[in-house]
């Protein structure tokens, strides 16, 4: 096990971590101004931009870089600027409630973010 | 402010965590191992795990749930390497790596779901009566 891959892992986790709370608050405050506060469970358009965002930079990471920038990038910041946790809470929360917006999230985000790393990937010379 | 550097620390943690199984997956199974069981395992335990903590931990403070729930299992968890994966998969050049991606993400939709209601499931607080209306 290589300590300075860990510590380019941890320094990653550090930056992309605060960037999904920034991003995620920031798209879901923006999208409910004008709507009223309550207990509806609507579509997690703030967990598809992070995740979509972090697809884009890991599909461009793929063939670009390597080693320790690999560790720091794609493991460490896309790694946990996207998340999965929290978009599977979702889907169990808003199954009683929003059945609608379960199988538009369930599908959408592999679709989006999927295509979005081949897209990168293409582009990336 | 502490807000941010207890989700920044957990993120931190997280992603260690989830680096260190893969590492422990790629020593188990070897380099020739074609399957990311590795993040289908990770992702699986980190939504296991929102499923029993989230309900705990918002009636903490918001320091908590940060290093805890957006912090640790949202850097533990990943989305990208599942993307990333599931291409590099489907990508591959022939049908079995075609049909792998689909199996990858039908199992990944299948068992983070059922983690999610387990753990949920197991917890002995209010999930059930808080989200079940």
């Amino acid at each position: 096990m290589s300590w300075t891959l860990a510590l380019a892992v941890a320094v990653g986790g550090a930056i992309g971590a605060p960037l999904r709370l920034f991003i995620d608050t920031r798209v879901m405050r923006t999208l409910s101004k004008g709507q009223s506060q309550g207990q509806h469970v609507g579509f997690p358009w703030g967990l598809l931009a992070v995740n979509a965002l972090g697809s884009l930079f890991i599909g461009i990471a793929y063939a670009s870089i390597d080693g320790h920038w690999r560790a720091l990038i794609a493991t460490g910041a896309c790694g946990a600027l996207t998340t999965y946790s929290s978009y599977a809470l979702f889907i169990n929360r808003a199954w009683s409630e929003n059945r609608k917006a379960v199988w538009q999230a369930v599908i959408a985000m592999p679709v989006v973010c999927i295509t979005v790393v081949a897209i990168a990937v293409a582009i990336t010379p | 402010m502490r807000v941010w550097l207890a989700v920044a620390v957990g993120g931190a943690l997280g992603a260690l965590g989830r680096w260190l199984i893969g590492e422990g997956v790629l020593a188990w199974l070897g380099p020739a191992a074609t399957f990311p069981w590795d993040t289908l395992i990770v992702n699986v335990v980190g939504c296991a795990l929102i499923g029993f903590l989230a309900p705990v931990v918002v009636t903490r403070s918001p320091w908590v749930a940060g290093f805890v729930v957006t912090g640790f299992l949202g850097g533990f968890t990943t989305y990208s390497a599942f993307a990333e994966e599931t291409f590099i998969l489907a990508d591959r050049g022939d049908v079995t790596g075609v049909v792998l991606a689909g199996v990858y993400v039908l199992a990944t939709i299948g068992a983070t779901a059922g983690a999610v209601a387990l753990g949920s499931r197991l917890n002995p607080g209010s999930h059930r009566a808080r989200y079940a209306s």
